[in-house]
């Protein structure tokens, strides 16, 4: 719960460790500007500050778990404290490893030196503005944008995926880009990241990340049990998703639940009560339908290849989601390798494509 | 004329929608339910405030999905507002799913009724686009199947339907359609080897329905009556999944005359009825005797169109009864009963340009015409006049009396149904011809051919028709003919004959009035209305004991 008396919204002008100093609070829900949170851990953002270099401070409240019933307020405070040192590990997993396509953690630590609980906080380099800037500009030179900011991102999943990291909540808000730095596109928040080896408690989640670009296996409630098919399957069809958003303003699942009919829309958003494997057949149909209806929208300069990148990342039935020559291979990888070369070339080609618009139309009104 | 509606044995052979029409419908649920997803958090309202804080389209269009998948018109319409604004550049695809979405009225249902408001050959089109998508999809194969199928093409919808069952071979949806294709191609055996060999139906109460049916239809036993008993009695699934299975067993149990057992068996189908089973008891109902309260179980199901057609049917009001007639047909445009229907009512209103449009699709058919269809064109375009006046319904009428004196002569009608009727016809066109006696041997052959105990019920309809063309032409055996065919009317026929001899009887008494009185607009003169007698006291047989049931006192003031 945040309330004025909650110690975690009272941190502006405080100095913390390693010279940072609190600048400004971030509205938070119910205020002004407020920005869309996801999941149980409810935290607040701050500006912080440390030799003139700004900073984004993620601080987990605290106060959340004193709103729980008595018995349970040990429970959630361990809660809040493992959700907190399972996202800083894997920061600092990023970090030593220098995923560079992962939002980097400058800092954490815990302020206990007063008579509230500690309050934990993580400290990310901060960004000009998430990726839903870049939907709805025309042209080849923005085409060319997104596929670079694209290609960033199935990068940064790669390299996730390489350290056998999975990100599971990647979304148009999740996407930064460090455009002033010249650093191109990021992935953040590991809040719901899944790792092997090390359990997390929303590894039990249906739907770890946000419903609207959430699986289809995720919404009719089947978990895989293979790794590849329940983690990396889910951070495929995610990009896919993202693809789709950028190009269309539609999220897949969003467009493929509302061809399907709410007789077929699973709980609790609609009646359905069935199974993944009974609703697949229709699921099917109805994201062929939602593609047919896709492909005119997309650019004419990459209509196919763009659409079979979507049709492959985000195909309903998991388990020929993805590449299908890598899902041939031993261990059925979902061949992210293979969106990124194809989404490099995709970049390229748009950049030729708007310098050659550029050619014909030298006042530079790209459309 | 011959009726499908009057046929002694319906089975609860499963309907067949396609794919968009058949979400929603019971016949797709789950036998056990699922819990939801749990801690579900889209984030929606931070969505709706980062919004406030950032007027971009991005940011809107994040918004938008998230209120387009939770049903939140109010937050949709906040994001409407930065997207739909004039130049705000939204992508098409999301603006005109936003405007969509907001023009849907609330409550409305998506995936019911049978509305195709395409023609066929664009649906059989986007379809193959589809197809193109997706080439081994079970659910658009399966689709492109029955409009293949009702566009008449029986051989390819089979290769459709069988290619999809090989992708889906489990899928309940595509056993039970494609058991339904199979039987309304005249091909029941095959429906039911499909269904007997399919390792989902021993679980399935809803595939062991159609293995029932399709047994019944195909003169065999049926595999699953253990199994479907067992189900029954253990009541081991909701009652909307057991509907259909008690609704085949009860069917079968009426024809081997186990009424008492056949009443449970229909009174736990109407627990939670399908519009199937609803249409089943409609035909069940006079042979076993039910306080089911059945006329509102119908009317309070907006697909039972075959059901609420059954009523009205009965109850001799036959301008409804075609209309239904007809929704019936849009919505198994494929098969043959609800066309066969509405060409046998839409005679019966004397409204032949209604029966001879609605077999249109029977011409197209290659190979494996429905005889009883074809009798009733033919009657149509005889009674009509417009075999004498059409110069392609003369030719048609030609190839059709070649056909079949040729048919009879050589024993190829099997059925003695579809034998009567074509004497009859051939008895019509010789009275249209001039040729009374001519046309009276043959009637006279009908009626005798209506004494074999399969075509008894023909009687009183073989005798009206006779008796009519007997009046028109001024026979002088005209009142003998009318004679015996009251004599057959008063002592027990269906609602039908019963209606159009009421017509003949009125054609008796004033001959000159014939035009009037053989037209669609004399229908509600003819119409008997029943009255709706429901018993002032009621007892009805519970699983908890027995109910009175006491009318309830209704005060005016």
């Amino acid at each position: 719960m945040l309330s004025t008396i909650n110690p975690v919204l009272k941190l502006e002008g405080r100095q913390l460790e390693n010279d940072w100093k609190v600048v400004k609070r971030l509205p938070i829900l119910g205020e002004v500007g407020a920005e869309g949170k996801t999941g149980g851990n409810f935290s607040v953002g701050y500006i912080v500050e440390k030799a003139g270099k700004q900073a984004f401070m993620k601080v987990f409240d605290i106060a959340n778990a004193f709103a729980a019933p008595r018995e349970r307020i040990a429970i959630e405070l361990q809660r809040i404290s493992t959700a907190y040192l399972h996202e800083k590990d894997l920061l600092e997993l990023c970090r030593s490893a220098n995923l560079d396509r992962i939002v980097q953690v400058l800092d954490s630590g815990t302020i206990a030196d007063g008579p509230h609980p500690p309050i934990f906080y993580l400290i990310f380099e901060r960004a000009d503005r998430d990726i839903r800037a870049a939907l709805g500009a025309l042209g080849t030179i923005h085409d060319a944008w997104k596929f670079k900011y694209l290609h960033q991102v199935a990068v940064g999943l790669s390299q996730l995926h390489r350290h056998k990291v999975a990100h599971q909540d990647l979304k148009p808000s999740n996407v930064l880009l460090f455009e002033q730095a010249n650093e191109g596109a990021k992935i953040a928040d590991l809040g719901r990241a899944s790792r092997v080896g090390k359990e997390a408690e929303h590894d039990a989640f249906m739907i770890a990340g946000d419903p609207s670009y959430a699986p289809p296996e995720q919404m009719y409630g089947f978990r895989a049990t293979d790794w590849v098919d329940r983690r990396e399957a889910c951070d495929l069809y995610h990009l896919g998703a993202l693809m789709c958003f950028l190009f269309s303003g539609l999220s897949p699942t969003v467009g493929m639940l509302n061809i399907l009919g709410q007789g077929m829309v699973p709980a609790p958003l609609g009646p359905w009560q069935g199974g993944y494997q009974d609703a697949l057949p229709f699921l099917t149909a109805a994201f062929t339908k939602f593609m047919a209806a896709l492909k005119p929208q997309l650019p004419e300069w990459c209509r196919q290849e763009l659409f079979e990148l979507i049709q492959t990342a985000c195909h309903p039935d998991l388990s020929t989601r993805g590449d299908p020559a890598a899902r041939k291979m031993v261990g059925r990888p979902v061949g992210i390798d293979r969106y990124i070369s194809r989404l490099q070339l995709l970049a390229k080609k748009g950049e030729i494509q708007a310098r050659l618009a550029d050619k014909d139309n030298p006042k530079g009104s790209v459309a | 004329m011959k009726a499908i509606v009057d046929s002694f044995d319906r089975q609860i052979v499963p309907r067949w929608r396609d794919s968009v029409h058949t979400i929603g419908s019971p016949d797709l649920l789950p036998l056990r339910g699922r819990k939801g997803a749990t801690g579900w958090d889209s984030g929606i309202e931070g969505k709706a405030a980062a919004l406030a804080e950032q007027q971009s389209i991005g940011v809107a269009a994040d918004l938008a999905n998230t209120a387009i998948l939770e049903r939140r018109h109010d937050l949709l319409a906040v994001a409407a507002k930065t997207l739909l604004a004039p130049g705000a550049g939204s992508p098409r695809l999301l603006a005109d799913q936003i405007k969509a979405e907001l023009e849907r009225s609330i409550g409305e249902q998506d995936g019911v009724g049978h509305g195709h408001d395409k023609p066929r050959r664009v649906e059989i089109a986007q379809l193959r686009q589809q197809l193109l998508v997706e080439p081994r999809n079970p659910v658009v194969l399966m689709d492109l199947a029955r409009l293949q199928a009702t566009s008449g093409h029986r051989e390819k919808a089979e290769r459709l339907a069988w290619q999809a069952l090989a992708l889906a071979p489990n899928s309940r949806w595509l056993l039970r359609s494609t058991s339904k294709l199979l039987t309304a191609h005249g091909k029941p055996d095959e429906a039911h080897r499909l269904l007997i060999r399919s390792g989902a139906v021993i679980s399935d109460p809803w595939l062991i329905a159609a293995e029932l049916a399709t047994a019944q239809a195909s003169d065999r036993s049926p595999k699953f009556w253990r199994q479907a008993q067992s189900f029954l009695d253990a009541k081991a699934f909701a009652p909307i999944h057991l509907s259909e299975l008690a609704s085949a067993v009860g069917t079968i149990d009426v024809l081997d005359g186990k009424i008492k057992k056949a009443k449970e068996r229909f009174h736990q189908s109407l627990k939670a009825p399908t519009e199937n089973a609803l249409a089943q008891m409609k035909w069940a109902e006079g042979k076993i005797r039910n306080g089911f309260h059945l006329e509102e179980l119908i009317s309070n199901n907006r697909l039972a169109y075959e059901a609420a057609f059954r009523t009205a049917y009965t109850e001799r009001d036959m301008e409804k009864a075609l209309q239904l007639a007809q929704e019936w047909m849009a919505d198994e445009p494929f098969a043959p009963e609800p066309a066969a229907n509405v060409t046998y009512v839409a005679s019966l209103l004397d409204d032949y340009e209604t029966a001879i449009r609605s077999t249109d699709r029977e011409l197209r058919l290659a190979a494996a015409r429905e005889i009883c269809i074809l009798n009733n064109r033919v009657y149509a375009l005889i009674s009509g006049g417009k075999a004498f006046t059409d110069e392609q319904a003369g030719a048609e009428l030609t190839d059709w009396v070649s056909t079949i004196t040729r048919n009879l002569r050589e024993g190829r009608i099997q059925d003695v149904g579809d034998q009567v009727h074509a004497f009859a016809n051939l008895g019509l066109l010789f009275y249209r011809a001039g040729e009374s006696e001519v046309g009276r041997k043959f009637y006279e052959q009908a009626a005798d051919l209506t004494k074999n105990a399969k075509a008894r019920q023909m009687e009183g309809a073989v005798l009206t028709y006779h008796a009519r063309e007997a009046i028109i032409s001024e026979a002088p055996w005209a009142s003998e003919i009318m004679e015996r065919a009251r004599k057959s009317i008063t002592s027990g026929a269906l609602p039908g004959p019963t209606f159009y001899f009421s017509k003949v009887e009125a054609l008796s008494k004033a001959p000159h009035k014939a035009a009037e009185i053989l037209s669609r607009a004399s229908a509600a003169d003819f119409r008997i209305n029943l009255p709706k007698v429901l018993p002032k006291y009621r007892v009805e047989k519970t699983e908890d004991g027995l109910i009175l049931w006491v009318p309830k006192r209704v005060f005016s003031t």
